[in-house]
């Protein structure tokens, strides 16, 4: 089944939070300029939380490799077939109600 | 939503008179216990006819046939003479807990008028093996449908649950035609179809509900292959006939148990059956009587009703619906509205001579449509409806060589010997009606929103 748009949404910000966070005590690590790591994370954080979401959205249209419950498909069918209806006679004549 | 809980157990076929005499014999000790502490037996009414889709329909819907357009498990065609199977799609008035869920699906019915506006608060309902209620439709809750359901896949609402009734082997009904080559071997399946009943009302017991219907259909199965054996101690299935209403009993006490033990005094507890049962004696074809009173004509080919010809002025669909052949109505038909009256007449009078071999009356009450129905389907219904004697099972068999037959039957559906089991307080003065009950139940849900 597809998640709903919200969910996604909300997982890609979520995400997005913790890998600018990460990214940015990378860029501090490696060159000690706290304004330069900012920088890079609000630029990535709007850049990549598009494409995440873009992705995310795309991935849950793909059916391929998804777990999916047998039952997932079924449409509840209003109308008797020609086969119930012989089905059902022959349940009624069983029981004397034909 | 906390608050007033319904839970209802329904017995297909257990008929008052039954249930009296096994509670008497100490049969049934915790149904025993449940009248004495505050519960009255009523002997009820069924639906006309008391046939199991319309009394289970008008139980669920508080209508009659008239406005939920169920009249019993065929209807005929007008235009070929067809046969049609109606299901849960064709009932035109929303049931209780359609209204309770605040989702009729577009239907309207006296019942919800008056209720739908009393309720602001939609409430979850859980409904497992009520007949004609397949195929399965969206609900507020659970619906897994009775008879005549054909396959899970189709029988249960939301559908994602079919699997888990699937793996606990649940049973959707018994196969009745084991009933005629393997006696013994179908009241095994009996016994085991109400022990899978039994699982899949635990299962469901433990989730989140405001009304609980859970019901039994193995009862009507027994009753019309070994109805005989009820009271008969002789009969070489009279233990096995016991020993069901035993389990049955046990059940009922269980249900009962827990429900108590979570709802308490916000709980409201019934118990009904759709009608009640008696021992065949005959079959009566009514269609060869009105062939032999020169109402009904045969042509030689043809599969069923395909087979009525010129000259019909009458014939009758299962039980004893009896229909004018109108000539506006049906290709072949010739009766005017003119004619109408008089063949009312003289039909009743025939239906009222109707003997057995000993001079005993067949016909114990015989209805006009617009006496016993109201609503905008009476078109529908039937232009008389006949009520047999006990013993007398009328059937609406096409080329049926005698009047009255033998059966493989036990058992014959009665109208007057219905069972409810109400609150003491619950005081209906006259005899109840099927088609009061919803009311009813609805009513123990109003004023909580207010």
């Amino acid at each position: 089944m597809e998640d709903y748009r919200v969910r996604s949404i909300v997982k890609t910000i979520s995400w997005r939070v913790l890998a600018t966070l990460a990214t940015m005590f990378i860029v501090f690590a490696f060159t000690g300029k706290a304004k330069l790591s900012v920088g890079i994370g609000l630029v990535e954080a709007v850049s990549k939380m598009v494409l995440y979401y873009l992705h995310e959205r795309t991935w849950g249209k793909i059916s391929w490799g998804k777990l999916k419950h047998p039952l997932a498909d079924l449409v509840l069918k209003k109308e008797l077939t020609p086969e119930d209806k012989e089905l059902i006679q022959q349940r009624l004549k069983e029981l004397g109600y034909m | 939503m906390e608050g007033k809980k319904v839970l209802v157990v329904g017995i297909d076929g257990v008929p008052y008179t039954l249930v009296g005499e096994y509670v008497e014999r100490g049969y049934m000790p915790h149904l025993k216990a449940i009248l004495e502490e505050g519960y009255k037996l009523h002997q009820m009414d069924a639906s006309l006819p008391d046939i199991s889709s319309v009394s289970w329909t008008t139980f669920l819907t508080g209508v009659n046939p008239a406005e939920h357009s169920i009249y019993g498990f065929i209807h005929l065609d007008r235009r070929d003479y067809s046969l049609r199977f109606p299901n849960s799609g064709n009932v035109m008035a929303p049931t209780f807990f359609q209204i309770l869920g605040l989702d009729t699906a577009g239907k309207s019915s006296s019942l919800a008028n008056k209720y739908l506006p009393r309720f602001k608060e939609p409430r979850t309902s859980i409904v497992v093996n009520v007949p004609h209620t397949y195929p399965a439709y969206p609900m507020n809750g659970v619906l897994v449908s009775g008879f005549v359901a054909l396959d899970l896949a189709r029988a249960v609402y939301p559908p994602v649950l079919a699997s888990t009734l699937k793996r606990m082997g649940y049973v959707i009904d018994v196969d009745p035609s084991k009933g005629h080559r393997d006696r013994a071997g179908f009241l095994e399946d009996l016994f085991h179809a109400l022990d899978k009943r039994r699982e899949a009302f635990d299962l469901f017991f433990k989730g989140k509900w405001d009304l609980f219907v859970a019901c039994i259909t193995e009862t009507d199965r027994l009753h019309h292959f070994f109805f005989d054996a009820a009271l008969d101690e002789a009969h070489p299935y009279h233990g096995a006939f016991v020993d069901f209403y035993k389990k049955l009993d046990d059940l009922v006490g269980h249900f009962y148990d827990m429900f108590l033990e979570r709802h308490g005094g916000q709980g409201f507890f019934m118990i009904l059956s759709d009608h009640g049962f008696a021992t065949l004696r005959k079959e009566v074809n009514i269609n060869r009587f009105l062939e032999e009173a020169g109402f009904l004509k045969l042509k030689e080919e043809g599969e069923r009703y395909e087979r009525i010809a010129l000259g019909t002025k009458a014939f009758a669909l299962d039980p004893c619906r009896v229909y004018l052949h109108y000539k506006d109505q049906y290709p072949l038909g010739e009766v005017g509205e003119g004619e109408a009256e008089s063949h009312l007449e003289e039909l009743t009078d025939l239906f009222r001579n109707l003997r057995n071999d000993d001079g005993s009356p067949i016909i114990r009450a015989i209805y006009r449509k617009e006496e016993i129905y109201q609503g905008p389907f009476l078109d529908d219904a039937p232009d008389l409806l006949c009520l047999p004697v006990d013993g007398y099972d009328l059937k609406g068999r096409i080329g049926a060589g005698t009047v009255f037959a033998d059966s493989v039957f036990a058992g014959m559906h009665n109208q007057h010997d219905a069972m409810l089991i109400l609150p003491e307080e619950k005081d209906f003065g006259d005899k109840p009606q099927i088609g009061d009950l919803a009311g009813l139940l609805l009513d123990h849900f109003c004023g909580e929103d207010l």
